[in-house]
């Protein structure tokens, strides 16, 4: 009975899926490579570069064939630190022979536009370009994973997958709008998301507007001073801050070291929501599961985004 | 020598010139604060972008003192506030801020996070390497072994940074990365405050050592004849320049070049060599300099092309060719 339930929620996902982009057998994704036809390469030792992909793997039942992940010291999801995966030392600079000693037949590596592969490039070894984080929608970058399915022999586990996330991310429509600010200056310099970024697609699907990018269009982020943050956030309904700290962030410590924050609606109402990255595998989840962010934001799970205290 | 204005005049025409530049630091910015509810504006005006303009006073004139009182005592005109290893002691102090402990501490009834840790340590840190300096100051003789010292221990602290880095996540480094960029934005009002006062008081303090001074730039040997105590001089000068030093990286990050361009430009500017007037006048240089900066970082904001600039994009771009006509002229 499960199974039958099972399948008509995928297909009813994936009827529920509008498509925005014609061939090449993508819906969302706009960079990916083609998934028509079925030669595909099938490896089956896999270096996955980064915990975002590794996971992503084990969710589509090929972790046996992650021969390793670099920076493995930075995974924060449970089920991959007790996978225990072989470590092959930092991404800038990996242990190129034990990745070979290894008996690695290709390399999950997400490039930086206009720089090579470094050491990895010297290995001769087939690389798959994980380019999804340049998509500037959720379910595009989500859908990149029916691409790396098929690398693996999981082509139907990844479609099923995406037709489930597609069905459970449901965009928000709202008359108003929550006002959102994001995160916290460094140095004076406060970096928001870009109006045409991902995650201002988003928070524009969880039913909030970003006052702070508006009009803006860059699809990457953007470097505001904290005048300007004030000028244009300061009635923002609801304030979300995403840090990387060993013990969780307080609204006694941003009244401390921030004091402009007291200028912000959304702080002295206490509406504000923190999400640890070294406690909450924000990073190796939400890429290709954006929906439990939206859910995060749109049914306060807090899962992600706790309140700060 | 008709065509050479008059230090009077230099005087007048660079002081007039501070006081307007700074008047536009507060009248501009990267918002036009003329559209904003009044509260806003004043809170703009009177808590980010006037602890801004004071950090940039007290960052100059500590840089270009600190600068000035190298290159006398070094008897090096290369020599600058990063040569001794005090701004890379910052470094490691900021390092281990960000990336070691995560921009928190908690320890016992003591908690500290976000700016005020990394304050606090590349304070602390910049200041470790200074009680070393001073420590090897009363020890070595030569300035030369002193100045190797000073370079040995910056490649040393250099390596532990480094180290720090390659084990850091992405979020930390690119903190680390944005702090060592330098930048005059997110300094309390009352710590720019007490950075300008402690920086005044600093080039008071000099202005009493501008004799000693002036013996150090005939040599050593010369400054030992005429009756001062070498090792007392060394170290009195070395503590004020590298507690400058600390001060400004530790509330700003490294700021490359003014140090060691500064005082170049007023002993070009003033014609002289003597301390009693190259510590005024690298007072004066040194803040308008660094407000100069200050402002061509806001220009793109400004004119809504792009964003701030940091620090240390613009330093180098202005200091850089001071440095290179000096030593043409050499």
């Amino acid at each position: 009975m499960k199974q039958v339930w099972f399948t008509f929620l995928v297909l009813l996902g994936l009827c529920s899926c509008s498509p925005e982009r014609a061939g090449n057998g993508w819906q969302y994704a706009m960079l990916a490579p083609s998934i028509e036809g079925d030669a595909f390469p099938q490896y089956d030792r896999i270096l996955a570069a980064s915990a975002v992909h590794a996971s992503l793997l084990r969710e589509l039942g090929a972790g046996e064939r992650i021969v390793g992940v670099c920076d493995a010291n930075f995974i924060v999801g449970s089920e991959l630190r007790e996978a225990d995966l072989r470590n092959f030392g930092s991404y800038a600079n990996p242990d190129v022979e034990q990745i070979l000693v290894a008996g690695t037949d290709a390399l999950m590596l997400s490039p930086v536009a206009g720089s090579s592969y470094g050491a990895f490039g010297t290995l001769g070894l087939p690389i798959i370009e994980c380019k999804d984080y340049l998509e500037s929608t959720p379910l595009g970058r989500a859908e990149w994973m029916r691409y790396y399915g098929r690398l693996v022999g999981h082509g139907t586990e990844a479609d099923s997958l995406f037709a489930c996330v597609c069905m459970r991310y449901q965009p928000v429509s709202t008359e108003r709008p929550f006002s959102v600010l994001t995160d916290l200056p460094q140095n004076g310099q406060w970096y928001v998301p870009g109006g045409k970024s991902y995650l201002a697609s988003l928070y524009a699907d969880a039913g909030y507007t970003l006052p702070c990018s508006a009009h803006n269009e860059d699809s990457g982020s953007l470097c505001l001073t904290i005048e300007q943050v004030l000028a244009l956030g300061a009635s923002a309904d609801l304030w979300l801050i995403k840090y990387a700290a060993p013990v969780d962030l307080t609204l006694e410590q941003i009244a401390r070291e921030y004091p402009f924050a007291q200028r912000i609606k959304a702080f002295r109402e206490g509406r504000v929501l923190g999400c640890n990255t070294l406690r909450v595998p924000y990073y190796e989840q939400i890429p290709f599961h954006p929906d439990l962010l939206l859910n995060d934001l749109t049914h306060n799970t807090h899962i992600y985004y706790q309140p700060l205290r | 020598m008709a065509n050479t204005p008059s230090r009077l005049t230099i005087w007048c025409t660079l002081s007039a010139l501070l006081i307007a530049l700074s008047a536009a630091c507060l009248y501009l910015g990267s918002t036009d604060i003329s559209l904003l509810p009044t509260d806003t504006a004043r809170y703009i005006l009177l808590e980010l972008r006037l602890p801004a303009l004071l950090m940039a006073l007290a960052a100059g004139i500590a840089l270009s003192l600190s600068g000035l009182v190298m290159q006398t005592v070094m008897g090096n005109p290369l020599a600058d506030p990063s040569l001794l290893g005090v701004s890379a002691g910052a470094s490691l102090g900021s390092g281990i801020a960000l990336m070691t402990l995560g921009g928190t501490f908690l320890g016992g009834q003591l908690s500290m996070g976000g700016l005020a840790l990394t304050i606090g340590l590349s304070l602390t840190g910049a200041l470790c390497v200074t009680g070393i300096l001073i420590l090897c100051s009363g020890i070595v003789r030569q300035r030369t072994t002193l100045l190797l010292v000073g370079v040995m221990l910056s490649f040393m602290i250099s390596s532990i940074v480094g180290t720090l880095n390659y084990f850091a996540s992405a979020d930390a480094l690119k903190s680390f990365v944005v702090w060592g960029l330098g930048s005059l934005n997110g300094v309390l009002r009352s710590w720019a405050l007490l950075a300008l006062c402690i920086s005044l008081v600093s080039s008071l303090l000099l202005l009493l050592l501008q004799r000693p001074l002036d013996a150090l730039l005939l040599g050593e040997a010369h400054a030992t004849t005429v009756g001062y105590s070498l090792r007392r001089t060394r170290t009195t000068l070395l503590f004020v320049a590298s507690l400058l030093t600390a001060l400004t990286t530790a509330l700003c990050g490294p700021i490359a070049f003014v140090g060691l361009a500064v005082p170049h430009a007023a002993r070009l500017l003033w014609r002289t060599s003597q301390h009693g007037v190259l510590i005024p006048a690298c007072t004066l240089l040194g803040a308008l300099v660094l407000v100069i900066c200050h402002l061509l970082c806001q220009l793109p904001a400004l004119w809504g092309v792009g964003n701030i600039l940091p620090l240390n994009v613009l330093t180098p771009l202005l200091g850089a060719p001071v440095v290179i006509a000096i030593l043409l002229k050499r």
